[in-house]
C-alpha cells in the first residue's frame, strides 16, 4: 500500500522517532510504513491521521491489487 | 489489563520460576543416591539456569516498575505492532521447525528406540492439539 506518511512528516518538521513517540510504535515501525515494507493496523493508521489532521484516505492509497 | 498490571503479574511469574529453579535443586541435594550423576547434574544446572534468568527479569521488572518513562518505553518496545507481527512470523517458523524435529527425530529413533519414538510422537500430538485448541477458544474471543 502507497503511502504520504514521510511527505507529511515533512511538511510537520517531524523525526522518525518524535512522528512513533506521537504514535506510541517504535521508530523502525515508522521506517517500515514509509519504505511500504509494512501496512499499519486500523488503530494505528487513525493515530497517525490524528496527528496529522487528515483522514486516512488521505494518507494512505489503497490500490485493488495491494494484498500484503 | 493494564501494562502496569501484566508487569505485576509476570512478577509474580518470575518468583515461580525461581520457586522452581529452588525446588529443582533441591531435588539433586536431597536425593544424592536415588538420582544419577547426569540426573543432579542436570537438576542443579537447569535450577541455577531458571534462579539466574528469574532474578535478572525480576530485577528488571522491578526497574521498570519504578520509573513511569522506562514503563513507557518498554510498553511501546513490546506493544509494537511490527514487532508484534515478526514475533507471530518468527513463532510460526519456530513451530513448525519444531515439528518436523520431533518428526524427522521419531522417524530416526524408530530404529534404535521405542520409548523415545512414543514420546516424541506424543510431544507432536499435543504440539498440534494444543495450536488447535488455541484456535478454537480464540476464535470465540475474535
Amino acid at each position: 500500500m502507497e503511502n504520504k506518511l514521510q511527505e507529511l512528516r515533512h511538511a510537520y518538521h517531524l523525526t522518525q522517532q518524535q512522528l512513533a513517540d506521537l504514535v506510541e510504535v517504535s521508530r523502525q515501525t515508522i521506517i517500515a510504513i514509509e519504505a511500504g515494507k509494512f501496512n499499519p493496523s486500523v488503530t494505528l493508521a487513525f493515530r497517525l491521521s490524528h496527528v496529522f489532521e487528515r483522514t486516512i484516505e488521505d494518507i494512505f492509497i489503497y490500490n485493488e491489487g495491494d494484498k500484503k | 489489563m493494564s501494562y502496569e498490571k501484566k508487569l505485576r503479574l509476570r512478577l509474580v511469574l518470575l518468583a515461580f520460576v525461581m520457586l522452581c529453579g529452588v525446588v529443582s535443586i533441591a531435588v539433586s541435594l536431597l536425593f544424592p543416591g536415588k538420582i544419577s550423576d547426569f540426573s543432579r547434574g542436570y537438576f542443579s544446572g537447569a535450577g541455577a539456569g531458571l534462579i539466574a534468568t528469574g532474578a535478572v527479569l525480576l530485577i528488571k521488572k522491578i526497574a521498570i516498575l519504578k520509573s513511569a518513562e522506562k514503563m513507557r518505553a518498554a510498553r511501546i518496545r513490546e506493544e509494537d505492532e511490527r514487532d508484534t507481527a515478526l514475533n507471530r512470523i518468527s513463532s510460526n517458523v519456530a513451530f513448525i521447525t519444531a515439528l518436523l524435529l520431533l518428526f524427522f527425530g521419531s522417524i530416526y529413533f524408530a530404529f534404535y528406540n521405542e520409548e523415545v519414538v512414543h514420546v516424541l510422537a506424543c510431544f507432536i500430538f499435543i504440539s498440534v492439539a494444543a495450536k488447535f485448541i488455541s484456535y478454537f477458544i480464540l476464535q470465540k474471543h475474535m
